[in-house]
């Protein structure tokens, strides 16, 4: 008893690999664990995972995935990003935030890789993808996004049900971001009820490299996120934005997982998110400060309005610290709107339902302003006029 | 600033570390077998329905996991754990009474002195058995009751007992609720009747003796209506190179307008597996306060649990970890807001060194019922050097609307900007480390009754020697 004992980081194993290689295959309804964050905790709170059924759908026509604008290449192998990626991370490091699992199903029901490669020193257009689910399909996008030396990208993703209908879209995304490079990452999902999102992010950063991703998360029945940052090299740093709206009887299901192993790097997880109806959210953050990662900065933060009785919401903010020069901090602010909010527009003519009507809308409104185009703009705007009956950026009928 | 990083050297700890012999002590064979627990349950001559419930918890135990999300327990053995170990003495009611090497380690650790001069009562636990129990005249006649929990099972208390006893923490709890279930030994009872203000606190205080052994005391406290109590809990043993264990309950029944602090000093040795539960559930517009230091054990699982179950009642929990070299301390709380207008207030701090593993973990539940409650969690960790590590591990579920809760954490090291400030002013690195963490821990021993906060501080000092230069 000489040392002190280790401390579990990771709860019992996923499937084996002969199952995740099973998963690979696409056959048969499958039910996947995804979202387990580094550390788990108490099994009574339910936090530590959760359970995707996925019914047994076969893969939409590549059709689904169009390269709208931008220099991308449209039905890509996968092999450009991991040969890039075996001389980028020769330890291993790269991880995806839902897990092998996700990874398995993902693979094994993608429509189309799109693959963003941009040269050292170069700064392109920016590109824009778009996922259009398909009726009765899994409907999966796998975007490949490689940022060379010192290069600067800007990657915009849609995934959209213009036609209404059921089934499963999701987001396989993979990018590495080079020395120096800078990588800005927006994804929009606008999806109806009748879907199942998965969204999987793996990233990893070389020195110097920045990252800022924005996610914005309206629709869906069910929403499954993970996003996983490997910040390996010196003062690289990653920015992440997040906005949800939980309406209905949606879940939303989130976990992020940062790895600071370089010096000097800096995070940034800011979610801001409304929950209506009797929607759900779980929201796993990790901060994770590998030893060795001397100057490190972690912040997170998760800010939730609950907007109805029945909502229900769980918020797990987590720090792992093995190196003592570092700074992390993070917070939660769970709650109904401010009581100095709350009096300022009572004050001013609005009933308290209307003010909650106000702040859920916000979520559309502030979407539809960063609209990255007009397919982006027409899906918030479906979506809104679905969910709180007007169009995004509109006036709440009777607002003063 | 000089930042060379090393290991703390041993600290000198022969205050706590002593070993008396165990001649003519009772050591019941290690293990857990249903017979081992029968004997137990004979010996101290319990009624049918005690008996029951230990084999019930025994099966319990079986039944369950692990757990799988903490500190590796590997080093626990339960073939080789001795559940039950009784000194050669029955329950005293004067110091002079009990043997003499029992009662020199109790004089040692300041007990009879500190009884003498601000305690209303005592009651000294030597391994599985209490070897003294007393309690003021004053406030006898107040009609408190604090007596040994098993003395209060042969009395009137019975039925109140057999009504609250394990009902907060049920064996179906989690595996080592259920050991204590069925090898619970020792512990104290105390009743606190409607309107009574105590003005003195009481204190237990738990001393594990023997080699390879569990302690697994009860105590079992009801503060009735509009009462207050302060009750106050100390604990240490010798350090042996083979695992100890310690899977005590407390269980705290605070009513209506009441109020109860419950304070901790903790400080096993370091070879000890400190698995204990405390739990405490609270009716209209009671408080419970909790004030935890946690410096011994080798792993540590410990996470107070308030239930506020009563309209406008309020907890408090204010704690400080420190975690050394060989340590790995789990430590946090749990709230659950289950009433309209509750709210909470958890005030951490954790400190790690020299390879010492902390964690702070906590649960935050509101209920659909807690409608206007507020929760407040700050959590804030300081790491002495880069061989340590300290985790953070809260999770918040919010089922209520109109309620607000907010958590706030930070890690980091003690900034260049103090030692150098300190320092300039003539103070040596080594007092300016110590003076900065003792501040760091400043709101938990604030809380404390004077004499246990020059402890604490003194077991920070113990703690900082030999970190010289370690501070970077």
């Amino acid at each position: 008893m000489t040392a002190a004992t280790e401390t579990h980081t990771a709860w019992r194993p996923q499937m084996t690999p002969a199952e995740v290689a099973a998963l690979a295959v696409n056959e048969g309804a499958r039910t996947i664990m995804v979202n387990r964050p580094p550390a788990i905790t108490w099994h009574k709170l339910k936090i530590n995972e959760v359970a995707a059924s996925l019914p047994a759908l076969p893969a939409a026509a590549r059709t689904a995935v169009e390269v709208a604008s931008g220099d991308a290449v449209w039905g890509a192998e996968a092999e450009p990003f991991d040969a890039a990626l075996a001389e980028a991370d020769p330890e291993g490091h790269f991880e995806s935030g839902m897990g092998a699992e996700a990874e398995a199903w993902l693979s094994a029901h993608t429509a189309e890789r799109v693959l963003v490669d941009v040269a050292a020193g170069e700064e392109p257009d920016p590109v824009l993808v778009h996922l259009d689910a398909e009726d009765g399909a899994a409907s999966v996008c796998a975007l490949d996004i490689i940022v060379r030396e010192g290069a600067r990208a800007t990657v915009y993703a849609q995934a959209d049900a213009p036609a209404g209908g059921t089934g499963v879209a999701g987001f396989a995304i993979r990018a590495l971001v080079g020395e120096g490079a800078h990588l800005s990452l927006v994804v929009l999902q606008t999806l109806d009820d009748g879907y199942t999102y998965l969204e999987n992010t793996a990233a990893l950063l070389g020195a110097g490299a920045h990252a800022a991703f924005t996610q914005t998360e309206l629709g869906a029945r069910r929403s499954l996120v993970g996003t996983a940052f490997a910040l390996d090299g010196d003062e690289s740093s990653v920015d992440i934005d997040t906005h949800y709206l939980g309406h209905g009887e949606n879940d939303l299901d989130f976990n992020y997982v940062i790895r600071q192993r370089g010096r000097a790097t800096k995070s940034n997880l800011d979610a801001n998110g409304s929950l209506a109806d009797a929607s759900s959210k779980i929201l796993r953050g990790t901060i994770d400060f590998i030893h060795g990662c001397k100057g490190a900065v972690g912040h997170e933060r998760d800010t939730v309005l609950l907007a109805n009785d029945k909502v229900r919401n769980k918020t797990m903010p987590v720090l792992l610290c093995d190196e003592d020069d570092v700074q992390g901090d993070h917070g939660a602010s769970i709650g109904h709107v401010n009581p100095e909010q709350l009096g300022y527009l009572e004050a001013r003519g609005l009933s308290e339902s209307q003010v909650e009507a106000l702040f859920v809308g916000a979520q559309f409104d502030y979407a539809a302003v960063h609209a990255f185009d007009e397919r982006a703009a027409a899906g918030v705007n479906r979506l809104a006029q679905r969910v709180i009956g007007r169009e995004a950026g509109a006036q709440l009928e009777g607002e003063a | 600033m000089a930042a060379e990083k090393q290991q703390v050297t041993e600290v000198d700890r022969s205050l706590y570390d002593f070993v008396k012999s165990e001649e003519g002590y009772e050591r019941l064979d290690a293990g857990l077998t249903p017979d081992i627990v029968r004997e137990i349950s004979a010996k101290k001559d319990e009624p049918q329905w005690m008996l029951d419930l230990r084999l019930k918890s025994l099966e319990i135990y079986h039944s369950l996991p692990i757990p799988d999300w903490g500190p590796s327990i590997e080093g626990l053995d339960m073939d080789h754990i001795v559940t039950y170990v009784k000194p050669p003495t029955e329950q005293k009611s004067d110091w002079e009474s009990v043997p003499d090497d029992i009662k020199d380690t109790f004089e040692r650790l300041g007990i009879p002195q500190a009884e003498r001069a601000y305690l209303a009562g005592v009651g000294a636990q030597y391994d599985s058995e209490l070897v003294y129990h007393n309690i003021q005249e004053s406030a006898s006649k107040q009609g408190v009751v604090y007596s040994g929990i098993e003395e209060a099972l042969h009395g009137p208390y019975e039925e109140l007992i057999h009504d609250h006893f394990m009902q907060l923490i049920t064996p179906q709890d989690h595996k080592f609720a259920a050991l204590h279930g069925a090898v619970w030994s020792g512990g104290s009872f105390v009743y606190v009747p409607k309107g009574v203000h105590m003005e003195f606190p009481l204190q237990s205080y738990f001393r594990l003796n023997a080699k390879g052994a569990g302690q697994f005391e009860h105590t079992l406290i009801i503060v009735e209506d509009g009462a207050d109590l302060h009750f106050i809990e100390g604990c240490s043993a010798p350090k042996y190179n083979v695992a100890n264990l310690h899977a005590g309950a407390v269980e705290l029944f605070v009513g209506k307008n009441a109020h109860m602090r419950y304070s901790t000093i903790e400080n096993w040795s370091k070879n000890m597996y400190n698995l204990n539960t405390k739990r405490a559930i609270v009716d209209d517009g009671g408080t419970i306060e909790w004030v935890s230091g946690s410096f011994g054990s080798h792993v540590g699982y410990l996470y107070p649990m308030s239930i506020l179950n009563g309209a406008d009642s309020t907890c408090e929990f204010t704690g400080v970890t420190f975690s050394g070299a060989t340590q790995n301390l789990d430590t946090g709380c749990k709230v659950v807001l289950n009433a309209p207008r509750t709210s909470a207030r958890i005030d951490t701090k954790g400190i790690s060194k020299a390879g010492g593993i902390q964690t702070f973990r906590s649960s935050v539940l509101v209920t659909e019922k807690a409608e206007d409650s507020d929760v407040y969690v700050s959590c804030a960790n300081l790491m002495l050097d880069d061989e340590s590590r300290s985790d953070t591990i809260p999770a918040m579920d919010v089922r209520a609307k109109n309620c607000n809760v907010g958590h706030e954490a930070s890690i980091g090291r003690i900034g260049d900007d103090m030692m150098f400030y300190l320092m300039s002013r003539g103070i040596s690195e080594d007092e300016a480390s110590t003076m900065i963490v003792n501040g760091f821990a400043n709101p938990v021993s604030k809380e404390l009754p004077l004499e246990y906060a020059v402890e604490m501080n003194n077991l920070i000092k113990l703690e900082m020697e030999g970190m010289e230069g370690a501070i970077g």
